[in-house]
């Protein structure tokens, strides 16, 4: 079987699956801060899939070599971002729908050592908490 | 909060010394409490075990608003680590909330 003479004209297209899957990582980290980023990773999911489109292009066009493995990075690349986003950030589901109605009372101690109770806190007016993860 | 006639806490799991550290080094605006033992964050059905460094409880992200008589109005309960409520649309649901 005699190589395609255009072989070299392909090359852009695994090298552009490539940038496309390194936008999509890079658009994920940069624009962390963005809530809706961060819940959806939409504009990341949409890069990396289209990086692995059309990397896998360059491949299907029958080429070897380096573009096989770049392919092969760009879908990886993709898959990690999924077990990232769906399944290693996930949290329990921790009576989400559910949960107490009323507000259990407590006291806790406060940065500056104060003695906090929610009944005090509540008679003056509506509290929001605000749960942190910790460990800073 | 406070311009609505209320306050905002958050409560974390570490000690208050590092709290301390904390509001300080980020000047925040509002307290932190201690819940080192995890009876708060365990009594708001928040707890998630094991999910901290080495294997501790910790709390789940979450945001609650507690009125006058207690009740929970509304909350808001992260479903993957970096899930948090969008600022200007949690601040537009307390005004509606809070009748402003």
């Amino acid at each position: 079987m005699t190589e395609r003479p255009q072989t070299a004209a392909r090359a852009p297209w695994a090298l552009a699956g490539l940038l496309l899957s390194l936008g999509g990582w890079a658009c994920y980290v940069i624009f962390l801060g963005n809530a809706w980023v961060r819940s959806t990773g939409l504009p990341a999911f949409v890069l990396l899939v289209l990086g692995a489109a059309v990397a896998s292009r360059a491949v299907r066009g029958g080429q070897r070599g380096w573009a096989r493995h770049a392919a092969a990075a760009t879908v990886l690349s993709f898959g990690v971002f999924v077990v990232y986003f769906f399944v290693f950030s996930r949290l329990p589901s921790t009576n989400r729908a559910v949960g107490p109605a009323v507000a259990p009372a407590f006291s806790a101690v406060d940065h500056l050592g104060n003695q906090v109770s929610l009944n005090e806190l509540r008679a003056a007016g509506p509290v929001l908490l605000v749960f942190y993860r910790g460990h800073w | 909060m406070e311009r609505l006639g209320g306050r905002m806490l958050a409560v974390s799991v570490d000690p208050q010394s590092r709290n301390r550290k904390v509001v300080e080094r980020n000047r925040l605006a509002f307290p932190i409490l201690s819940d080192q033992d995890r009876k708060v964050t365990a009594g708001f059905g928040l707890l998630h075990k094991g999910g901290g460094p080495g294997y501790s409880d910790i709390p789940v992200p979450a945001h609650v608003l507690v009125n006058r008589d207690g009740r929970i109005i509304w909350r808001h309960i992260a479903m993957r680590i970096q899930d948090r409520p969008d600022p200007k649309e949690e601040i537009r649901l307390l005004r509606e909330k809070l009748g402003s």
